[in-house]
């Protein structure tokens, strides 16, 4: 029995993944085979303990498991008490932290607060809060994050928003052990603050304590496409460093092997609690004493084994914690560097520092790849180069972080001298992340990869590294490296090789707003709107993630209906981030300076921008083409953009989807007057459904079988009754993306919606 | 008990010797073919009769002790200084893997029970560390190896008896004279009320020259100790 700790943790994993998803016909084969196993081979003794924690696991998962209730009421103005019990994330005007109540309803015990200002407060202030209750709202696309789902795993059902300082009462401020650490913390962040750039005390804060609200969304996103953002989550890499430097400093003050123990057992506990103990620095502190206690009763720290250990300790705490990002990244990336590590660099047989240079960070990466398509859609292949660099500047700018903090509280101006070098550690992490993020090929977009696409994956690596244990046995690691590579260049094929020969049209929620993207037969994409909001960034939140869980590298044409904020805004984030080769705009509007962002955003990519007018038709391939009905070339006048929209006709002779943008009443008219709208199976519901949009001719020229309604929450009352009436009346099927969320179509009449099955009028 | 629940938290995946792969503890820390190998180590050769080291040739005393007798009673070793007993100790020593000793201990004290002139014997004492080694690594290894001793054969342990008073460099490096130069009044005993008229097992780690046994036989006798005779894990091979 090797790796024995090891062993026990992955069985425990899986026995409360089987419980979590309640797949009892897999966990009673497995049972009746450890029955098997148990009464006729001699590995009976071994099947007792694996059966033991199958057991253990699934009653864990379920005593863990609270499931989401199907009605969660809201309240306005709802009053609540409670402890702040997590450090509050503050950027300029918004605020956020979790509040741990002690409220009858079970499903209030932990709230996670919105404010909509910047707030004073500090971890285990006891205050009394109002604000308007409400459930996590659930994704609407396939792809974004599951808010509800992330916070059920915290045991945290509803959201809490403030409007206003007033409505905060503090109860009682944090007191004796909280105070002493807030106020050390709120010390060493105020010197950091200080002392560098906004810019690189972000960096600086988010890699020593984890607190990433300096760091914008975009640099945050660029750390991701570089493969590390790991720095940002205080780990192995940040309680390493402490441990050496407390190895250091017991030594140089000739402590007994006793005091050394306790004084690194009590810096890693006051580190993590100044970081606020996320799931990576539990388990890397758990291995930290691990080895410490290894090394204090005189035996033998076995790192896969301390990981373990520390997996165990933590899923008997906390079983929802598999589900979390930052424990799978963290365990997967510590199984590469302690396990993986070791056996290719005894294979690759240099022992020069050079190799090891290459191999930490190829190891890590190994052990994550799926994992990092599954969560964020990327492949990273410039994270091994970008790694060696960052993760030394990272290292450094760290260790001079802790002599900094340690300093804070009691010789300021020496931890402001201390702090500056770091920051030029920080501004090389910055500038080389810049440089790294924009090297071809530095990272791709990827489809969110299939289940068996990733056990096939982990299959495979675990074949490879048996197969390069001990002695190589060439034909098990020559199918374990072909299953990896399988794996890895189906990630990299482009989104439009799937599904060959059939078009798709996809209404895409961005609540309200259009989007739209098209798929043609031979694969080439065309979206048309991007949504967007003055509120929040809708692309990021809602469409990009869309686009990514396609694997979407690249956006064919991209047309934009006319330029109001609801249709333009997401399309400028999908320039930025995509590239686009085509952009439609309507040639009436298209010299308003509502373009000017869109259009270099395109050009600088080499993308060519296409004015289209009435009676235009784009070719996109054979039998695949884009109709422009409306508007003509000339404008009467542009003060209503709406008027100006966009009217597509897109699809093949047999297929078509017919685009109205926010056209008004009386353009629709004048459009069914022409006589140039042409049946189509789907129709989108101008203007969100708006009662000033209601042409009845319209449904009839263009007879749908569906419509679509892309409506989201707003104030104008869209979609107004007086058009789902009409819509009904004409027996239209009608679908809206704020009740089914994601709606697909395609050519062969297969309908999907993401939320809930349609509820179809006959 | 607090053994057991170390192995498990930290279970021992390779022979500590050999670093084969197997289930291993406290009771079994090497394999069997390591345990095997010291088994055939130990009986190949004769040992001086006196000092207990590895000697060629017909003699029944090794050319040191021929040529002056050592002052105390015997000196026995579990096995010569090679190949796995040599690594044993040093992963003890120099690897702080402890555990070990418990196996160890155990192979010395049966030794000691294996010999019958060793007894009686009032009162075990091992060999102190130098300060240096001991703030070094933490622990004295002759310490833990003569507690496993006590609790198997049921003797007393005293490890506050013998004292170390002068710092000496290490002896690795030195030749027979300079060691023994080195060491003079090195070590000097505390309370003499407890060992006078007591026999005396000393312990240490691995008898090369019989130096260090010497020394501290010396002091000792001097303080009134009626016998001293000395065990170790490992002994040297002389003529």
């Amino acid at each position: 029995m090797e790796k024995s700790i090891f062993y026990v943790f992955i069985a425990l994993a899986v026995s409360l993944l089987l419980g979590f998803y309640k797949l009892w016909l897999i966990y009673f084969t497995l049972l009746g085979i450890l029955l098997l196993v148990f009464a006729f081979t001699s590995y009976s003794r071994l099947a007792v303990y694996a059966a033991i924690i199958l057991i253990v696991g699934v009653i864990l998962a379920n005593l863990s498991w609270k499931e989401i209730p199907e009605a969660l009421p809201a309240a306005e103005s709802f009053k609540i008490e409670g402890i702040v019990s997590n450090y509050p994330e503050n950027d300029a005007d918004t605020g956020k932290f979790v509040l741990k109540t002690d409220h009858p309803n079970q499903y209030l015990r932990k709230v996670q607060v919105f404010l909509r200002f910047s707030c004073e407060l500090e971890r285990g202030d006891r205050i009394q809060i109002t604000g308007s209750l409400k459930p996590p709202a659930p994704p609407g696309n396939p792809g974004q994050f599951n808010y509800p789902a992330y916070l059920q795993h915290e045991n945290i059902f509803y959201t809490l928003s403030v409007e206003n300082q007033a409505d905060i009462v503090m109860i009682q401020p944090a007191s004796g052990l909280y105070q002493g650490i807030n106020s050390f913390r709120r010390q060493g962040v105020e010197v950091i603050n200080a002392a560098l750039t906004p810019q690189e005390a972000a960096v600086m804060l988010g890699m020593l304590l984890g607190k990433v609200d300096g760091i914008g969304d975009e640099q945050y996103n660029d750390y991701q496409k570089t493969g590390i953002i790991h720095i940002f989550s205080v780990s192995g890499l940040h309680v390493g460093f402490l441990v050496i430097l407390c190895g250091w400093i017991t030594t140089l003050l000739k402590m007994s092997k006793r005091n050394k123990f306790l004084f690194s057992i009590t810096l890693i506990v006051l580190y993590g609690t100044l970081t606020g103990w996320p799931v990576s620095v539990v388990r890397a502190s758990l291995m930290a004493v691990t080895g410490l206690a290894a090394y204090y009763f005189g035996r033998e720290n076995q790192m896969l084994n301390s990981l373990g250990l520390a997996g165990i300790i933590i899923l008997l705490l906390d079983p929802q914690a598999l589900f979390k990002i930052s424990f799978q990244l963290s365990f997967l990336a510590t199984f590469g560097l302690v396990y993986i590590f070791p056996i290719l660099r005894q294979r690759v047989n240099h022992h020069q520092f050079f190799w090891d240079l290459i191999l930490i960070p190829l190891s890590a990466q190994l052990a994550v790849i799926p994992l990092i398509a599954w969560h964020f859609n990327i492949l990273s292949p410039v994270s091994i180069v970008s790694n060696i660099i960052i993760t030394y500047a990272a290292g450094l700018s760290v260790i001079l972080g802790f002599f900094a903090l340690a300093a804070a509280p009691f010789l300021p101006g020496l931890a402001t001298l201390i702090i500056y070098p770091a920051g030029v550690f920080n501004e090389i992490i910055i500038q080389s992340n810049a440089i790294f993020k924009n090297l071809p090929l530095a990272y791709i977009w990827v489809a969110t990869p299939s289940i068996i696409a990733i056990v096939i994956y982990y299959a495979g690596l675990a074949l490879t590294l048996w197969a390069t244990e001990g002695f190589i046995k060439v034909r098990y690691l020559l199918a374990g490296l072909f299953m990896i590579l399988i794996c890895i260049t189906g990630l990299c094929l482009p989104a439009g090789i799937y599904n060959r020969g059939v078009a798709e049209a996809v209404f895409i929620d961005v609540g309200q707003g259009d989007s739209i993207l098209i798929k043609t037969p031979q694969g080439k994409f065309i979206l048309v709107d991007g949504g967007g909001s003055q509120f929040y960034d809708v692309a990021s939140t809602r469409l990009l993630p869309y686009l990514h869980h396609r694997g979407i590298r690249e956006i064919y044409m991209a047309v934009n209906s006319h330029p109001d904020t609801d249709h333009l805004t997401g399309l400028e984030k999908v320039a930025e981030e995509l590239k686009i080769s085509y952009l439609g705009i309507p040639q009436s509007v298209a010299d308003v300076p509502e373009y000017n962002k869109i259009k270099a955003l395109t050009a600088s990519k080499q993308g060519k921008i296409i004015p289209l007018k009435q009676g235009q038709v784009v070719k996109i391939e054979e039998d695949f083409t884009i109709k422009v009905l409306y508007p003509e070339a000339h404008s009467v006048s542009t003060s209503d953009y709406n008027q100006q929209s966009l009217v597509l006709e897109i699809g093949m002779p047999d297929w078509s989807v017919l685009l109205a943008g926010d056209l008004n009443q009386d353009q629709l008219e004048e459009i069914t007057g022409q006589g140039v709208v042409s049946p189509a199976d789907i129709v989108k519901v101008p203007h969100h459904g708006s009662r000033y949009s209601l042409s009845e001719k319209f449904y009839c020229q263009s007879n749908p079988e569906w419509a679509v309604i892309c409506v989201g929450n707003n104030n104008f009352g869209h979609p107004h009754p007086e058009v789902l009436q009409l819509l009904e009346e004409q027996k239209i099927k009608t679908l809206r993306t704020d009740q089914q969320g994601n709606i697909y179509f395609d050519s062969t009449g297969r309908v999907e919606t993401f939320k809930q099955a349609p509820k179809v009028n006959q | 008990m607090q053994n057991l629940l170390l192995d498990i938290i930290f279970p021992q995946h390779c022979c500590s010797i050999c670093r084969k792969p197997g289930r291993f503890g406290t009771k079994s820390p090497w394999c069997k073919q390591c345990t095997e190998g010291m088994q055939e180590l130990k009986q190949s050769s004769p040992i001086c009769d006196k000092c207990g080291k590895y000697i060629n040739g017909p003699n029944s005393f090794c050319a040191d002790c021929s040529s002056e007798e050592p002052i105390f009673h015997i000196a026995r070793a579990v096995g010569p200084y090679n190949d796995s007993f040599r690594i044993a100790i040093k992963v003890l020593k120099f690897l702080g893997r402890r555990f070990l000793s418990v196996r160890m201990g155990q192979m010395m004290a049966e030794t000691v029970l294996a010999e019958q002139r060793f007894w009686p014997l009032d009162l075990i004492i091992p060999v102190p560390a130098s300060k240096g080694h001991l703030e070094q690594r933490g622990f004295n290894q002759t310490e833990l190896l003569a507690n496993q001793i006590a609790k198997k054969i049921k003797v007393k342990m005293a490890a506050d008896i013998l004292k170390r008073v002068k710092e000496t460099p290490s002896q690795r490096e030195l030749s027979k004279p300079e060691r023994e130069k080195n060491l003079l009044c090195a070590f000097e005993v505390c309370d003499s009320r407890r060992i006078s008229g007591k026999n005396i097992l000393l312990v240490d780690d691995v008898y090369t020259t019989g130096s260090t046994s010497k020394e501290c036989t010396r002091t000792l006798l001097e303080a009134g100790a009626a016998k001293v005779s000395v065990i170790t894990w490992a002994t040297g091979c002389g003529f």
